[in-house]
């Protein structure tokens, strides 16, 4: 499945006010081969520990009675638990990587090495891996996943005469007020064209 | 290459068994080769306990 097809899946879905990353789970789960059993899971907080992270590990062929399937874990940190907008961007955008072309994929010892000294060295645009640059790919798809047109149109309105700013935007849709910015921001047509057509 | 680092790679990419197909983080600019690592055994542990399994993130905003 890719990621335009579950985009219309979302789009088929009686209108809410707000989009839950359970929904958006629920899609991957029943339509993305290649995904077999997806499940969000919380990690004990320690010094350094980052928001949230995704393991998929292939599938499971040690049982002879069980179909075999991949399993595809969203990890979020313990200590953003009662931050619900944080949680929601963060297993959303986790949860986006299933998506990631197979060139993005931190799938070999040398390519999860480079993405960790990526990640901690911050290199600049053309220094960067596919394995790197997908996670900025994953943050928008999270993005036009969580606030997909038909809910951010009623907002625009409002946002460009100012009548609505980040703060009572961010509180409406539950999700952080950078988001929502970036959302209503110059970028969002871009990457709807870009990802979701 | 650091124990810790040599050990998430083990975990993730085992000799033998289920090799991960995909990795990525949810990270800040603060983020340290170790700590990311480190992050990958801390995962590993909590994929074997049941009580870390979320089985609503939104807690049924909608609803």
């Amino acid at each position: 499945m890719l990621f335009k097809d579950f985009f219309k899946c979302l789009s088929e879905k009686p209108f809410t006010n707000l989009i839950e990353v359970d929904t958006l789970a629920d899609i991957v789960n029943l339509h993305h081969f290649g995904v077999g059993t997806l499940t969000f899971r919380n990690f004990p907080d320690f010094q350094g520990a980052q928001p949230g992270n995704f393991i998929w590990l292939e599938s499971d062929r040690t049982s002879p009675y069980e179909e075999a399937f991949n399993d595809a874990v969203v990890f979020v940190n313990e200590n953003i638990l009662d931050d619900l907008p944080t949680v929601r961007i963060v297993a959303a955008k986790e949860l986006m990587h299933v998506f990631d072309g197979a060139e993005q994929r931190a799938n070999s010892p040398e390519k999860f090495k480079e993405l960790l000294e990526e990640i901690a060295s911050s290199p600049a645009r053309n220094d960067t891996s596919p394995q790197y640059d997908a996670d900025r790919v994953a943050l928008w798809k999270a993005i036009l996943a969580l606030i997909p047109p038909w809910i951010r149109e009623q907002f625009v309105d409002a946002w460009d005469k100012g009548d609505i700013k980040a703060p009572e935007l961010a509180r409406r849709l539950v999700l952080p007020e950078e988001v929502v910015a970036a959302a209503m921001g110059r970028y969002y047509s871009v990457y709807l064209d870009r990802y979701a057509k | 290459m650091s124990a810790t680092l040599e050990r998430a790679t083990a975990l993730l990419f085992p000799p033998e068994g289920r090799q991960a197909l995909d990795v990525k983080f949810f990270f800040a600019p603060s983020a340290t080769v170790e700590a990311l690592a480190q992050q990958i055994i801390v995962c590993f542990d909590a994929m074997g306990d049941n009580a870390r399994v979320i089985n609503r993130i939104d807690r049924g905003l909608t609803s």
